[in-house]
């Protein structure tokens, strides 16, 4: 085999691209642990929002609002899946872990736990002020993170890298994050006897939407991504990638904190919580990219000697974003509009084409083939 | 065969009663994190004892609603501001009030709050008026489950409602009838709005 061909193989391997995701493992205990969980926070949920059922507006106007609310965020996140396209099926699997076992089975009851504990110990004033900001972030981030680590132990060949962990990471945040807003919504109606029902479900949608924006997803998705680091990069001594897993989940916290200390600091806490959010979101994107793009390289540099992908588009494709963005910019300017779009499909089919390489570990293959004969149909549409 | 359809049987060295024993101190972590959250926790706070509420206690409810609970009882949970509802024990019965927006009639709102409660409550007897302070008139009715009974009440007044669900063990001769009577008497609705 050609070193290209070394390089490409352990690519495959070492990104995990190419394996398939299976959910039932029967001999895994990953998988009996996740379904017991899981099944319970199902049926925590229902006895919680199962009231709210007898006021139909309410619930309809809640769930279709949930849903409207999940897609941006959805299109967000697998947007960023520049590369891979996080099986959906682990996708699924962390939404449902973080909206039915780390919200219900494992936050709720410690979160009412410790702040009844502080209410005793410092009382009720101290307890509603600073109690959410030194609860939650712990108790809620470990659930998540703890859904993380069943992921990764039922799909251990393919949740290896820091941007695995971010994706699932995001996802898993999204879940705890969507269904504890519809429950709050349900909530606010049975609340009020069901007498105000669209009001009520409009009122908590709307603040939940604007705190929404930084909040579960964002902060899953930081400390996703030291855990995805801890479990890939296997050429690091362990004690730097247990730091670099334990810093990202300190960014997390800081962040879930800060956002939580809004009763105790007043909004000061959700500027900080903005701030240290996106900030850290956009440092662990690039710190996980940094792997991603080696990965690119090597599972493409055999089509950059067969001319099926340029040495610029290959340097678009392993470079970061923004190189693309000027790229493209670039094409714009000398081509034209038209010709800039093509460009960037052009890209996707290539970069469909490294995932189809990867999935089949088999560059000659008929997946593979098929895969250049769409970048070369894309490569000669009209400007 | 691939590495990855080898990694679907476990490697007999790594087998411990057919689970793949890899897997246990990752999973021992997850479950250690399951079980502080989900056992630990609650039982240091229940370990640790709940004050008695004193006498002169008042306790305020959103939409300008204040009662005053009785001396000896507990709440089950700490009594943040801004809760809608409450909850309070004493001798095995239980005494939960909720306030919230209600446009209507202390019946209506009895009837709203019959409907949507679970299917377990059996209701018994008339619907019974209870007279508040400052001519509020609200109504009750008697409630019974399999092993305990009590009461559900209602109040509207001028665009807010309250409720007030009473449970306690069958045949209890110890049930602090007369401090929940108490607690009802000292149910208040706050100022009137402008214009009503």
């Amino acid at each position: 085999m050609s070193s290209a061909g070394d390089a490409r193989s352990a690519a495959v391997a070492a990104s995990g691209w190419g394996y398939p995701v299976r959910f039932f493992q029967a001999g895994n205990p990953a998988f009996w642990v996740y379904l017991y969980l899981v099944g319970t926070g199902a049926f925590l949920y229902y006895g919680l929002v199962k009231d709210s059922t007898k006021y139909a507006t309410g619930t309809i106007l809640a769930l279709t609002l949930c849903a409207l609310f999940t897609l941006p965020f959805v299109w967000f996140i697998t947007r960023r899946d520049r590369w891979e396209r996080e099986p959906a099926k682990l996708a699924v699997l962390g939404f449902l872990w973080g909206g039915l076992a780390a919200s219900w089975v494992m936050a709720a009851p410690a979160n009412g736990a410790i702040l009844s504990i502080y209410a005793k110990l410092f009382g009720v004033d101290f307890a509603s002020s600073w109690g959410p900001a030194l609860t939650a972030p712990i108790t809620e981030e470990t659930s998540k993170y703890a859904g993380l680590i069943l992921l990764f132990l039922l799909a251990r060949n393919h949740v290896r890298s820091a941007y695995d962990g971010l994706l699932l990471g995001a996802f898993t945040g999204l879940g705890f994050q969507i269904f504890e807003n519809f429950s709050y919504m349900t909530n606010a109606v049975v609340n009020n006897f069901g007498a105000s029902q669209v009001q009520d479900v409009m009122t908590v949608f709307v603040m939940r939407g604007v705190t929404g924006i930084v909040s579960h997803w964002l902060f899953s998705a930081i400390a996703g991504t030291g855990l995805g680091y801890f479990i890939g990069a296997k050429d690091r001594s362990f004690g730097h990638r247990f730091a670099v897993a334990a810093g990202f989940m300190l960014l997390a916290m800081v962040a879930h904190g800060s956002m939580d200390a809004v009763v105790a600091v007043g909004p000061l806490g959700l500027v900080v919580s903005w701030v240290v959010g996106i900030a850290g979101l956009v440092f662990a994107f690039r710190f996980a990219n940094r792997r991603q793009r080696t990965w690119m390289g090597a599972l493409l540099a055999d089509e950059v000697a067969s001319g099926t992908i340029t040495k610029d588009e290959l340097g678009v494709l392993e470079g970061p974003r923004k190189t693309k963005k000027q790229y493209l910019e670039s094409i714009r300017k000398d081509k034209g509009k038209q010709a800039a779009r093509n460009a960037g499909f052009v890209l996707e089919a290539q970069t469909d084409l490294a995932a189809t390489i990867a999935a089949t570990d088999d560059p000659s293959g008929p997946e593979a083939n098929a895969a250049r004969a769409e970048v070369a149909r894309l490569r000669a549409l009209p400007a | 065969m691939t590495d990855w359809e080898l990694e679907r049987r476990t490697p007999p060295e790594h087998r411990f009663l057919g689970l793949d024993r890899r897997y246990i101190a990752p999973l021992a972590l997850v479950v250690f994190v399951w079980l502080l959250w989900a056992v630990v926790a609650p039982a240091v706070n229940e370990a640790i004892s709940r004050d008695e509420i004193p006498a002169g206690t008042t306790a305020e409810l959103p939409n300008d609603v204040t009662f005053s609970p009785a001396a000896g009882w507990v709440y089950t949970a700490p009594s943040f501001p801004g809760v809608q509802s409450l909850e309070l024990f004493k001798g095995g019965a239980t005494f939960t009030i909720r306030s919230g927006r209600f446009e209507g009639t202390s019946a209506e709102l009895l009837k709203r709050v019959k409907d949507a409660d679970d299917d377990k409550v059996s209701f018994e007897g008339p619907v019974r008026f209870v007279p508040l302070a400052g001519g509020v008139r609200g109504v009750a009715q008697s409630t019974y489950r399999a092993d305990s009974e009590g009461a559900y009440f209602a109040f509207a007044h001028d665009g807010v409602g309250v409720t007030v669900v009473v449970d306690g063990p069958t045949g209890a001769v110890d049930t602090p009838t007369e401090d929940i009577a108490a607690m009802i008497a000292s149910i208040r609705f706050g100022t009137p709005k402008a214009g009503s």
